[in-house]
């Protein structure tokens, strides 16, 4: 789908760096830049002492992108900053690049389409990176961002994991991070004393009710959704909170009563009785954001809501709990149960979408099976490899066997010694074995997952 | 008897309605991303508004097809579910299938029951192109009733709606089986060729066909294993 109004952020940092330790109270100053810049757009992101980021979107007839930028610095000297660098981009890793070599002007501009071009010559430094990581590069002669554009991504990915493919992506403008407007305003919070106190749920939900009513109204008046809503009860025992986060911001009414509904519900007991009897309710937006919009496109394809996928992912998680709803992602480990993370994740605006790779029709990997528990095994070897395995599902004979690769690690903690064997049983099941060492020099066998 | 036969024409009625939808518009579908399973799917590919029914025993390569599928609907942008009841997949698998327009979730129910009820909450919801139910083993039956009900949704949503797990109700059935673990043929990649596996796909009565899954035993290093009994494979 092609996206009519491309993502544009500006980058805005002060010069000399804010030092917030020098303020009253730590943050000020931050947070009166990241007040300041909402002269520029109203969805402004704050990112550290004295850095921001603004939406950038929306300038087109008011002067294009240099206005904007201009319109910043000046926002910013008014509010007795002095002089801000301004870079403009497509993501945010090219747009503070930019701000960061922005020259005497202090605005820098990348035209879209650009990113790879501008970062290629650039020092690594520029890029959000552990100085570790950094430190590994230049060793390895990888200087510039150019140099780790260039190289093969399976290459980065081998040596240094997820570290390595963010690398990559970084370094030819790609960044996938959520872009998470500030908030200025006054959370809306709305409270409602009981008198007398009540001791069940239903009265409550009643209560709950007119206070979404009047927490949404005051949110549609600021323009705001609400991220996280924090529901106090308070009795003579003290408070107990629960909260509700939607799976995307919304200010819808029905959604955010089923969510409180259901972290109300995991705090009474059974018949839906209290634990104390509750004197005084307050219904608070702990985290708003500016509503989610995103230019869809009439004519290429079925038009599917966002926000309706948001509600039914938001019940599901409800429903299902911690772990319910998630997005795969891969943690740098080499124990395969660690590698594997299946993360909550919540959604939000994306500054940047990168695009998917082409699957390869000509080869199509089996997808890995991990037990949640491995299973013990009994094996017979040949010539060092399995040949023959009992455990739960019965006795099989293999037909081939693959390995051993040995993994090993986690000496200071958790100290494991696996070698792992892909095997084919006689019935077609591709199995993942490994036997793991004890300190003792004795083994084990396990069943650790199949493929499909 | 009477009674009896009332309940067979009650049942075939059943089916008609779930095998044809209600509406006459031309069925849209979505290309696998395997062309070879393309060329022998009805359409050219999986049917939107369909309940399709994805088979085989373990190994033999459903997931493989299932995930090449649905990473070609992201490609296209399309927001996909996958709710897995075998909380047994392995998240690196499909980190693939993240990035780009759409979103990608996984929905990991407590048991078959919950499944289905996922599934019909995502497909009620009419946000995905394209959700996929994977109850645990032993898979239940999909009742004739439920069946319905998330043919009617999958409809409404004019999603691709895939179960692996046996249905009563099936507009499209898939049925996989390994084939035998071979190397590739003259790949031009040098010496160590990695090995594949074919998978063959019938579909419904139509007849078979053979789309290359990467099998993770590299067979030519690893030959022969020897036998007590049978001597050398």
């Amino acid at each position: 789908m092609s996206r009519l109004r491309p993502a544009r952020i500006a980058s805005v940092r002060t010069d000399p760096a804010v030092d917030d330790a020098a303020e009253d109270a730590t943050g000020n100053a931050t947070h009166r830049l990241a007040v300041a810049l909402l002269a520029g757009s109203p969805r402004v992101a704050v990112v550290g002492p004295g850095w921001s980021r603004v939406d950038a979107r929306g300038w087109d007839r008011r002067g294009g992108e240099v206005a904007l930028a201009h319109t910043l610095q000046q926002a910013a000297q008014e509010a007795d900053f002095g002089h801000v660098r301004v870079g403009v981009a497509d993501t945010a890793v090219v747009a503070d690049a930019a701000a960061a070599v922005a020259g005497e002007s202090g605005i820098r501009i990348v035209e879209p389409g650009g990113a790879r071009e501008f970062l290629a010559p650039l020092p690594l430094s520029l890029l959000p990176l552990s100085d570790e990581l950094i430190e590994t590069f230049r060793v390895l002669g990888l200087r510039q961002m150019g140099d780790i554009a260039a190289r093969d991504v399976s290459e980065l990915e081998a040596r240094f994991g997820p570290d390595g493919v963010r690398a990559h992506q970084l370094s030819q403008g790609i960044d996938a991070r959520v872009f998470r407007a500030f908030d200025a305003g006054e959370a809306p919070e709305t409270a409602l004393e009981l008198d007398p106190p009540v001791d069940t749920l239903e009265p409550l939900l009643f209560v709950l009710r007119h206070l979404l009513a009047r927490t949404c109204e005051e949110l549609a008046d600021q323009g705001l959704c609400a991220a996280r809503l924090e529901l106090d009860l308070r009795g003579q025992n003290g408070t107990e909170t629960g909260v509700a986060v939607p799976a995307r911001p919304t200010r819808q009414e029905r959604l955010l009563y089923d969510l409180c509904r259901a972290a109300l519900e995991r705090t009474t007991g059974p018949g839906g009785r209290l634990t104390t009897p509750v004197e005084e309710v307050v219904l608070r937006v702990a985290r708003s954001a500016a509503p989610d919009a995103r230019q869809e496109d009439l004519f290429t394809r079925r038009w599917r809501d966002p926000m309706a996928a948001a509600s039914a992912l938001s019940r599901l998680g409800v429903r299902l709990g911690s772990g319910g709803v998630v997005r795969p992602t891969v943690r740098a480990d080499h124990r395969p149960e660690s590698r594997s993370v299946w993360e909550p994740v919540e959604i939000g605006y994306g500054s940047c979408m990168a695009e998917p790779e082409a699957p390869d029709e000509a080869q199509t990997p089996g997808v890995l099976h991990l037990l949640s528990e491995p299973q013990p095994l009994r094996v017979r070897t040949a010539e060092g490899r399995p040949a023959e395995m009992w455990g739960d599902a019965g006795h099989h004979e293999l037909v081939a066997a693959e390995g051993p690769e040995r993994l090993s690690g986690d000496w200071w903690k958790d100290p494991y010694h696996r070698e792992y064997f892909r095997v084919c049983t006689e019935a077609g099941d591709l199995l993942w074995l490994f036997r793991e060492y004890r300190p003792s020099g004795t083994f084990r066998w396990w069943l650790h997952g199949w493929w499909d | 008897m009477a009674r009896v036969s009332a309940l067979e024409t009650l049942e075939r009625e059943i089916e008609r309605i779930g095998i044809q939808p209600a509406s006459t518009h031309t069925v849209s579908v979505v290309p696998t991303g395997l062309r070879v399973l393309d060329d022998l799917l009805p359409d050219g590919g999986l049917p939107r508004g369909r309940v399709v029914e994805w088979s085989g025993p373990p190994s033999s390569g459903k997931t493989a097809v299932l995930r090449a599928s649905l990473e070609r609907l992201r490609r296209d942008g399309e927001s996909v579910a996958l709710i897995d009841g075998t909380r047994a997949l392995y998240a690196p698998d499909w980190v693939r299938l993240v990035p780009g327009e759409g979103e990608f979730w996984v929905v990991r129910p407590g048991s078959a029951l919950e499944a289905t009820w996922c599934a019909d909450l995502l497909l009620r919801s009419g946000a995905f192109g394209a959700v996929a139910l994977r109850i645990a083993e032993p898979a239940t039956t999909l009742g004739r009733g439920v069946s319905v009900r998330l043919q009617r949704l999958a409809e409404e949503a004019a999603a691709v709606f895939v179960t692996m797990g046996p249905v009563a109700i099936a507009s499209l059935r898939l049925g996989f089986r390994p084939g035998r673990i071979q190397p590739l043929r003259d790949t031009g990649f040098g010496p160590f060729l990695p090995p594949f596996r074919p998978v063959w796909v019938r579909v419904g009565k139509r007849g078979a066909t053979e789309v290359p899954v990467l099998c993770p035993v590299p067979i030519q290093r690893c030959l022969p294993i020897t036998r007590d009994r049978k001597g050398p494979l």
